[in-house]
């Protein structure tokens, strides 16, 4: 299981890199294992909007299904992955990297400390009975 | 417990991801759903699909009860012939959708695995005083199919004597690797293919022939989720989403699968006073034209009015679009008609287009 040391992450399998007051936003390879990276459709909304933690930022398609992606942080969105809405793909093969989604200008830091820490990331994943 | 088919094995050795599909573990996938499907439409595809009921209908009066009960003509088949008919209650609702098969004096029937039981106990209920046996041979004789462009080429290779001469929706008898099976030009996909059918013994040696036969020309084996977007693009309908008790066959557009010329069937007297009205929604295929996924149960709208709710939907891997079927009020049927699908609150844009979504090129 593919959990990065340098990131939080939700329970709904989003993962956040924060530098400084800006907070990077992706799903998990987790998640894209649950999806068997057929990721075929990237909804994301558009620069300036504002995302609101634990509400739904955007959605994403499988093949058989649509799920929602919920945003870890409050905050402006400063920055949206256009690559990923042309070539969702992406994700799948790159959840950490080329497979972002959006940046967030983070309004309350404190926030974060609701966020799960890479080991208790794990943790949950193992109460999942993840494989 | 759900029923594992003769092939399962074969399926977990090859790593396919497993579900439990109408109390049956099918294969969902064996590598990803779009490239299977694409396989399918480039070179070949093997399907299990021991999981579909297959009842037989005998005695003297078998034909007069499927007369009665289907809504496709039956005692007019010829021996050899394949039909794709409609269970109907009296109210037009479609209890299953099937195929016949005419063989000289009885029935086979193939019924979704979902209703097999159902099936069985409406015939049973509808048998009365015909003279007529009902057996369910789902579990003595098994199924698979192969479609694409190159099923043909495999099967040939593989029987005794070749299958190029059969006829849409025909069947014939022939060996393969001595044991006879039974082999019928249909399909599921929109594709040129076949459905073979031999006794539950035999199956996964028919299934390991056809691998090793077709494997090295491109054949693949291919699980439930591409079978499901293949027929979506063929435009084919799927009990659940496309038709259920509430749905008739003239609704759904297979009108050319009911038979107004018979004296009576189930469900006939209904279909005969069904005219056009608002009320009587009709099924639509639809595009749309900016990128997103369309999905079962989301609303169609027009101009701020609710007209319909989608059946299915996919993002299309030959179209690379968003596609799906949808019931809509009779007058936004036609194609062109301009509607909104609603997903998640944003109205995104579609057009009625002309069904099937695919249709294979056809041979000169």
């Amino acid at each position: 299981m593919n959990i990065p040391d340098n990131l939080l992450y939700t329970k709904t399998h989003e993962w956040a890199q924060v530098n400084d007051l800006e907070v990077t936003v992706g799903i998990t390879d987790y998640a894209c294992g649950q999806l068997n990276r057929e990721i075929v459709h990237v909804e994301l909304p558009t620069v300036g909007t504002k995302a609101r933690q634990e509400e739904s930022f955007g959605a994403l398609d499988a093949v058989k299904a649509s799920f929602d992606l919920y945003a870890p942080v409050s905050g402006e969105i400063v920055a949206v992955n256009k690559e990923v809405i042309e070539n969702p793909t992406i994700v799948g093969s790159s959840p950490y990297y080329d497979g972002w989604m959006i940046k967030v200008a983070m309004s309350n830091p404190l926030e974060l400390k609701k966020l799960l820490r890479p080991e208790e990331y794990g943790r949950l994943l193992d109460s999942e009975g993840s494989h | 417990m759900p029923s594992k088919t003769p092939i399962y094995n074969w399926h977990v050795q090859r790593r396919a991801k497993m579900v439990e599909f109408n109390d049956w573990l099918m294969p969902l996938y064996y590598t990803t759903m779009t490239e299977e499907h694409l396989n399918v439409r480039q070179f070949g595809g093997l399907f299990d699909l021991c999981h579909m009921g297959r009842l037989r209908v005998s005695g003297g009066d078998a034909g007069k009860l499927l007369e009665y009960v289907l809504t496709n003509e039956v005692e007019s088949m010829k021996e050899g012939q394949v039909s794709y008919a409609l269970i109907c209650n009296e109210m037009g609702g479609v209890i299953d959708d099937v195929t016949v098969y005419k063989e000289f004096d009885r029935y086979l029937l193939v019924v979704n695995a979902g209703n097999r039981l159902n099936v069985i106990e409406w015939l049973s209920k509808q048998k009365r005083e015909f003279e007529a046996k009902i057996e369910d041979l789902t579990q003595s004789l098994s199924m698979c199919a192969i479609q694409g462009p190159l099923a043909q080429e495999i099967v040939n290779r593989v029987t005794d004597r070749p299958v190029s001469d059969l006829p849409y929706y025909s069947f014939t008898s022939r060996q393969v690797l001595g044991n006879r099976t039974l082999i019928s030009r249909t399909g599921y996909t929109g594709e040129d293919g076949f459905e073979l059918y031999c006794t539950t013994m035999y199956i996964a040696r028919v299934w390991d022939r056809l691998m090793e036969v077709g494997g090295p020309m491109g054949l693949k084996p291919i699980g439930l989720g591409a079978r499901d977007s293949l027929r979506l693009e063929a435009c084919m309908p799927l009990w659940g989403s496309e038709l259920d008790l509430e749905t008739t066959p003239i609704n759904a557009g297979l009108e050319r699968f009911v038979s107004l010329k018979k004296t009576n069937f189930v469900g006939m007297r209904r279909m005969l006073h069904l005219t056009p009205s608002p009320e009587n929604k009709r099924l639509v295929a639809f595009e749309l034209q900016e990128r997103g996924v369309p999905r079962k149960e989301m609303i169609i709208e027009r101009k701020g009015m609710h007209i319909g709710e989608v059946t299915s939907g996919i993002f299309s891997p030959t179209l690379q679009k968003g596609i799906g079927l949808a019931y809509v009020e009779h007058q936004f049927s036609m194609v062109g008609t301009e509607l909104n699908v609603v997903i998640r609150d944003k109205k995104v844009p579609a057009r009625v287009v002309k069904k099937p979504f695919y249709s294979r090129r056809r041979k000169l």
